[in-house]
């Protein structure tokens, strides 16, 4: 080993060694599974030791470790890089829980070179702290692993292209290879063969009780038959905290607020002022770090104080940021759980979530929500403001554990997810598919498995319910395909209650709507509520006339709301796969009209870069020629080198899914 | 050499369609698979070095090409990349005619263009271009000598046409297929080029991929493209022609790459045979007859006067 390599490697050991070992030091292992499907489902072709994943990062250069909020993903980290060390590998942890929203900020300035933007991450969160530079004039032969930890702590779109910039590193730095904890979410991938993918695994019962029920350890009681007890400490992160402060908590709320209040020694009133601190901490940063000076003013100097001495809240560089993310995930979602009704908007859910990023403080929320008509309105909000992220939030919570929402809410949430598995744009089917994955096969498997509509009419006319709005909204859902809507029923879409709205929305979708009923529907889009003029849009879509398409179009010009705007650009993809070819052709001629104009709007150019995915069984045959000039009109009028490049990927795909098979051998 | 994911390669060759991979495959003899790869090598080694491998891109186009190689890089990392096939000539530029190979000594690309009041105004990006130590060391001498023709297997479609000779020029690379003369785009194209001798759609590509490859000093791959003419895009009957000459054009590409391809493994074989003697190297390992030989022998001495003439 040369010099330099030698003193790379002392200054890895001396951060490894340096990482405080959690104890106990519980026997973690991992599941592995060929797709994210899979993964949602539980589904592992295996089940190793963590150091498994060393190996299996090194065969294909890329490797996610997937696992909920507080199943040992960072510990897992820690103890790769040990583990790397003694394998000659050169590990470097970069922790990603320091991002901040100046990082986002930086981030979005930098240009699309990788080495700048890799350079960025080493220089800011590595440890060792070393540049891509360094790392290349290391010995060739000598093995490099970079442990990302904590991709989940970003938005969506940051870590996209994290992800993105990442691969393109690995893929030309020498004998480079990378580990990326993050949550159950799924992440797009250039080439999905070469990631594997892998979960931390609930802790087993035998592990758990190593450490519980033993007569020399001063530890409550457990009563290890209890479901929701043994659900909650098979995640590490509460077994430790169980064990640290003698708790019974049976769920994580519970934990969390024996620990502010036992360890922290929060009071009533200051646990209520550190909660609001928390929730503005990520309403105004998006990130984990804050400021603290901010956060005190909120929080109060002595609540401060008392965080700061129990090493819950850490100061590093002017930003803080909680030891553990459930902490400040738990402190934040209290905060919106106790404010009403009122609080629960997009501008909120946005707020917690990092724009639909981590959904873990949205299941703490829910579970803070004892009553459960209050826990179904909540649950309406959030499928309001994301279907999917109303189905992680339910299905976070505990298994075993009654959800605190009605199971008609539940059943309710299911048919709807249900329903969009046969959407025209893959993503979106995907998606559902990707949500309904997440709740337990008893209650998913005939909702997955239906092969027809009808199939999730007849599951769902099985559920008992005394309930009078469920049985209404059943009736509405159940209604057959094709048949004509009552004029009243049409009025159901100005609905304020999302259920019903959208349930209306979805049912306008596959009926019978008469001219002058469509004619009702486009005068609603001079209602006030943007969403209301969005369910409106998302109907449009599915009557193909002009008169529509002008409509939509006119949308797409003057509305204000981006996610409306989105609808319409949605719909006229929609409508221009299900028309004839003679409308379809002049749907994507005044699109490409609307090209310049859209270019400002980046949101919509990107959504559009996924709704012209369409199922190919659902697409017309002339589908690829047709929608080709757009793509290329896109590509044409890309400013930046790196949307070029996203739409000349776009272009790539769009030609190997739509086009490639209609001329598979192409002269030249 | 450092290894990549799979192994490691001296020469990586790239082809973009069935008939290229196909042609090259045959004239390399790549009929093993590397398992679960879309690599073929000659013979399977345990050590996983290869002198040369070969793959097909996933599509057509500077980006599937440019992904192609970066997937090269990653897995195998190869110290030279051939782009390997077919592409259109233009006629009356530099006496290029149909079953010719081009080979490129500067890539233009013709995509990146500002549209701004009725002006096309070029743009540029960063990418390499195809190397001049592999063009001085090993294609001139093979074009030179011109006795690769002589490893060519195929009929060639008009019998009586001159034999195939390689043209060293400029390619223009986009992400159109050019092959109707009338379309005025194609020909604000050839005007614009006006000293490209042929046209394809992935050169660029590559370029792009090995420019970015270019992180160290201890890795420094270098790249050619050689293209067999297989129609005149400025002219109207060229789909026709592609359809004839297609076959061989691919074919003599394969040929003339192997040529390079021997060479340059000769020289990165040799001991301490005095560098003058390459060019015998080259005859020995190209398994000449006797009678090619005693021709060879007269043309080195020919090009040794000549190289001694003011």
């Amino acid at each position: 080993m040369s010099i330099k390599d030698q003193r790379s490697f002392d200054l890895a050991y001396s951060y490894f060694s340096s990482v405080p070992i959690p104890t106990p030091v519980f026997d973690l292992h991992v599941g592995w599974s060929h797709s994210y499907e899979d993964l949602f489902r539980g589904k592992h072709v295996s089940v190793t030791a963590i150091g498994d994943l060393i190996a299996g990062a090194l065969s294909t250069g890329r490797l996610m470790l997937c696992g909920k909020g507080g199943s040992g993903k960072t510990t897992t980290m820690h103890r790769l890089g040990i583990q790397a060390l003694e394998a000659g590998i050169l590990p470097l942890f970069i922790d990603l829980h320091r991002w901040s929203a100046e990082d986002d900020q930086k981030w979005n300035q930098l240009t699309p070179e990788i080495d700048r933007s890799i350079d960025y991450i080493l220089h800011k969160f590595s440890n060792p702290n070393f540049s891509s530079a360094v790392l290349d004039t290391l010995d060739l032969g000598t093995p490099r692993l970079l442990l990302f930890d904590g991709l989940n702590e970003l938005a969506s779109n940051v870590a996209a292209r994290i992800i993105e910039a990442v691969d393109a590193y690995v893929r030309l730095a020498v004998k480079t290879s990378v580990i990326v904890s993050d949550r159950m979410i799924r992440r797009e991938f250039r080439d999905p063969h070469r990631w594997k993918l892998a979960v931390v695994m609930p802790l087993d019962t035998s592990e758990m009780r190593k450490y519980l029920n033993t007569e020399t350890k001063t530890v409550p009681r457990i009563d290890m038959n209890d479901v929701m007890t043994t659900s909650l400490l098979s995640t590490p992160y509460f077994l430790d905290q169980v064990l640290k402060t003698s708790g019974d908590s049976q769920t994580r709320a519970a934990a969390l607020t024996m620990y502010f209040s036992k360890h922290v020694s929060l009071t009533g009133s200051e646990l209520d002022s550190t909660s609001k601190a928390a929730f503005r901490a990520y309403e105004q940063n998006t990130a984990r770090a804050f400021s603290i000076d901010d956060f005190r003013t909120l929080a109060g100097e002595r609540a401060t104080k008392k965080l700061l001495d129990a090493e819950a809240l850490i100061i590093d560089d002017g930003m803080a940021y909680f030891d553990h993310h459930l902490k400040h995930d738990y402190l934040a979602s209290r905060y919106l759980a106790r404010s009403g009704e009122n609080a629960w908007t997009s501008s909120t859910f946005n707020a917690l979530t990092f724009y639909a990023s981590s959904f873990d403080a949205l299941s703490l929320a829910l579970e803070q929500i004892t009553i459960v008509e209050t826990a179904d309105v909540f649950v309406r909000h959030l499928y309001d403001w994301n279907p999917y992220a109303a189905a992680y939030a339910v299905t976070d919570l505990e298994s075993g554990r009654a959800a605190s929402i009605s199971a008609e809410m539940e059943t309710v949430l299911l048919a709807m997810l249900a329903e969009r598995r046969w959407d025209i744009v893959k993503a979106s089917a995907r998606r559902a598919t990707d949500a309904l994955s997440l709740f337990s096969p008893e209650k998913a498997d005939t909702f997955l498995n239906s092969k027809h509509l009808e199939d999730i009419f007849e599951q769902l006319r099985s559920v008992p319910s005394s309930r009078e709005w469920f049985r209404f909204w059943l009736q509405l859902f159940t209604r057959q395909p094709g048949a004509a809507i009552e004029d009243d029923l049409l009025q159901l879409i100005l609905d304020s209650d999302s259920v019903l709205g959208w349930t209306v929305a979805n049912l306008l979708k596959r009926s019978f709507v008469t001219e002058s009923q469509q004619e009702s529907l486009r005068r609603f889009l001079t209602r006030s509520s943007p969403t209301i003029r969005w369910r409106v849009v998302h109907v449009l879509g599915f009557f193909p006339t002009e008169i529509n398409v002008k409509t939509l179009l006119s949308v797409l010009a003057d509305e204000q709301d981006g996610w409306v705007r989105y609808g319409a650009v949605r719909s006229l993809i929609e409508m221009a796969a299900r028309t004839d070819e003679q409308l379809r052709k002049l749907i994507v001629s005044s699109l490409l009209d609307f090209v310049d104009k859209l270019m400002d709007d980046q949101k919509t150019i990107e959504e559009l870069g996924r709704v012209i995915f369409i199922d190919p069984h659902q697409a017309p045959l002339d589908w690829g020629i047709v929608i080709a000039p757009f793509i290329e009109a896109i590509y044409e009028r890309a400013v930046s080198l790196e949307k070029r490049r996203q739409w000349e990927q776009i272009g790539y795909r769009f030609w190997t899914e739509y086009l490639k098979p209609q001329f598979s051998s192409p002269g030249r | 050499m450092s290894a990549g994911r799979l192994g490691s390669a001296r020469i990586a060759i790239l082809t973009i369609i069935d008939e290229e991979f196909a042609a090259v495959a045959s004239v390399f003899n790549t009929g093993q698979n590397i398992n679960g790869s879309p690599y073929f090598v000659e013979l399977l080694n345990a050590s996983q070095a290869y002198n040369v491998v070969v793959r097909m891109a996933s599509g057509r186009g500077n980006h599937p090409a440019g992904e192609a190689i970066k997937d090269y890089i990653e897995d195998l990392r190869p110290e030279i990349f051939l782009l390997v096939g077919i592409a259109g000539g233009i006629e009356n530029r530099d006496n290029t005619t149909l079953g010719d190979v081009v080979v490129a000594d500067f890539v233009s690309w013709s995509e990146f263009q500002k549209l701004d009041q009725g002006k096309v105004l070029p743009r540029f990006i960063p990418y390499d271009h195809p190397s001049g130590y592999l063009r001085q060391t090993f294609v001139d001498p093979a074009r030179m000598e011109n006795l690769w023709t002589q490893r060519v297997t195929i009929r060639r479609p008009i019998l009586t046409a001159a034999a195939p000779k390689v043209i060293v020029g400029h390619i223009v690379a986009g992400e159109k297929l050019l092959g109707d003369p009338t379309n005025e785009y194609q020909k604000g194209i050839l005007d614009h080029f006006d000293n490209a001798i042929a046209v394809d759609m992935e050169s660029m590509g590559v370029g792009r991929a090995v420019f970015a490859a270019r992180r160290t000093s201890s890795y420094n791959p270098i790249y050619l493209v050689i293209r067999g003419i297989s129609d005149l895009t400025n002219i109207e009957s060229n789909a026709a022609q592609r359809r004839e000459w297609k076959a061989y054009a691919g074919h003599v590409a394969a040929v003339f790459a192997k040529e390079l391809t021997d060479r340059i493994m000769a020289v990165a074989n040799q001991t301490s045979e005095p560098r003058t003697s390459q060019f015998q190297n080259g005859i020995v390992a190209s398994g000449s007859s006797r009678g090619t030989i005693r021709k060879r022998i007269w043309r080195f001495i020919e090009l040794r006067i000549l190289r001694r003439s003011p």
